[in-house]
């Protein structure tokens, strides 16, 4: 077959396909214009987020603390006083935070039947729960307290730490022969009090920024 | 004005069918005609000579397209004009396309074949169908509007390497599938 023949062959193909090479023809500009501005503008996202990174830079600072776990709170315990028991999945919705995962950091939460909300007649008057994790050999644990309306502040006068923006309170109690971790950080009018031990500050320093990124 | 209006004036056999064909498909006939031939005059004769052949051809003709109608005869007329033209005055860029078009021959220059005529145009739609969209796109700019490489690496915004990189991988591509579709041409 001839070279000439072959491409006078090519001048019968089907004519929905010569249609498409003439409009690709057209809009191939605007598609590649469209193609830059999306670049430009992934460039510029990415820009102001560096920008914006730069200034929200975790800075973590470790307070020299006593720690201590126990509430002043008094919870009333008279005839009006009445407690609902939750299960995990509407505590959180009470809450309205994002429900815990159910293992952090290689620690295993500790599966609870219910939690405790007590309220009288003028409403809720206290609502800490805790949550408690373990790691498999028991070395490691983790406490979560949470609570929405009144909680205990231990840290008050503490310099405070940033994580992805988020202020809280870290600090460490070296009173035991094992440091104990711990962190304070209120997310959406929810305040968290999350303690560790058996952990190393990095290890402590990641579950918090686990915690925080999952609430964010 | 639409194809099928154009058509009906050619029917009617109204002279005004011929200017309306002009109005809409001169400038694409044109690119073909001058993409194929080497002097401007040439295009132009064989743009006027398009217009005459579908002229006699509709009727009986009632194409449903008029742009492969109607490219299709410019291609036709300006490639044997083309082959008529002495040497010196060949376009030198159609003739670089002809010889791209042997990477698709296994035996050029030899007359037999087991093909149907216009049966080969069906194939390579088949083909070209199973090429990217893009690829395909290049493929035909290239060997059915006869556009220069630089041309095509002007309106798809690729590099001119990568265009002859294109055709030369979808040529072979298509070598191959003419072969495993039992064609030896």
């Amino acid at each position: 077959m001839k070279r000439e023949s072959l491409y006078l062959e090519i001048g019968n193909i089907d004519d929905d396909l010569i249609e498409a090479a003439c409009a690709q023809r057209k809009s191939k500009k605007g598609r590649i214009n469209f193609a830059r501005f999306v670049g430009a503008a992934a460039c510029f996202c990415i820009i102001c987020i560096a920008a914006f990174s730069a200034f929200q830079k975790d800075s973590i600072y470790f307070n020299e603390i006593e720690v201590s776990s126990a509430s002043k709170v008094k919870i009333p315990s008279d005839e009006n006083t009445t407690v609902i028991t939750p299960n995990y999945e509407e505590l959180f919705d009470y809450y309205g935070i994002t429900k815990f995962p159910d293992t952090l950091a290689c620690m295993q939460r500790i599966e609870q039947k219910s939690y405790f909300i007590y309220q009288n007649l003028g409403g809720i008057i206290y609502d800490t729960n805790f949550l408690q994790y373990m790691s498999f050999d028991g070395k490691q644990t983790l406490t979560v307290a949470i609570a929405k309306e009144e909680f205990d502040i231990q840290t008050e006068d503490a310099k405070l730490s940033k994580i992805y923006g988020v202020p809280l309170t870290m600090g460490v109690s070296d009173g035991s022969a094992q440091p104990t971790y711990f962190a304070e950080v209120c997310i959406r009018e929810v305040y968290l009090h999350i303690t560790a031990r058996g952990v190393d500050e990095s290890a402590f320093v990641d579950i918090i920024r686990e915690i925080i990124k999952l609430q964010n | 004005m639409t194809d099928e209006s154009i058509v009906a004036l050619f029917f009617e056999r109204s002279e005004s069918a011929i200017n309306n064909t002009a109005e809409k498909y001169g400038r694409y006939l044109m690119k073909i005609a001058a993409n194929i031939l080497h002097l401007r005059e040439d295009a132009e004769e064989c743009v006027n000579d398009t217009y005459y052949t579908a002229w006699n051809q509709i009727p009986p003709d009632r194409p449903s397209k008029l742009l492969p109608y109607l490219g299709r005869i410019t291609r036709c007329l300006a490639l044997n004009r083309h082959d008529y033209l002495t040497a010196q005055k060949r376009n030198a860029d159609f003739t670089q396309q002809l010889a791209e078009l042997e990477d698709c021959l296994s035996s050029p220059d030899t007359p037999e074949s087991k093909y149907e005529n216009g049966e080969l145009g069906a194939v390579i739609s088949e083909f070209l169908r199973t090429v990217d969209s893009e690829k395909r796109n290049i493929f035909i700019r290239r060997y059915w509007f006869s556009d220069s490489i630089a041309d095509i690496a002007k309106q798809f915004e690729l590099s001119e390497s990568k265009v002859k990189s294109i055709l030369f991988r979808v040529r072979k591509l298509l070598a191959k599938y003419l072969e495993s579709e039992g064609y030896r041409i």
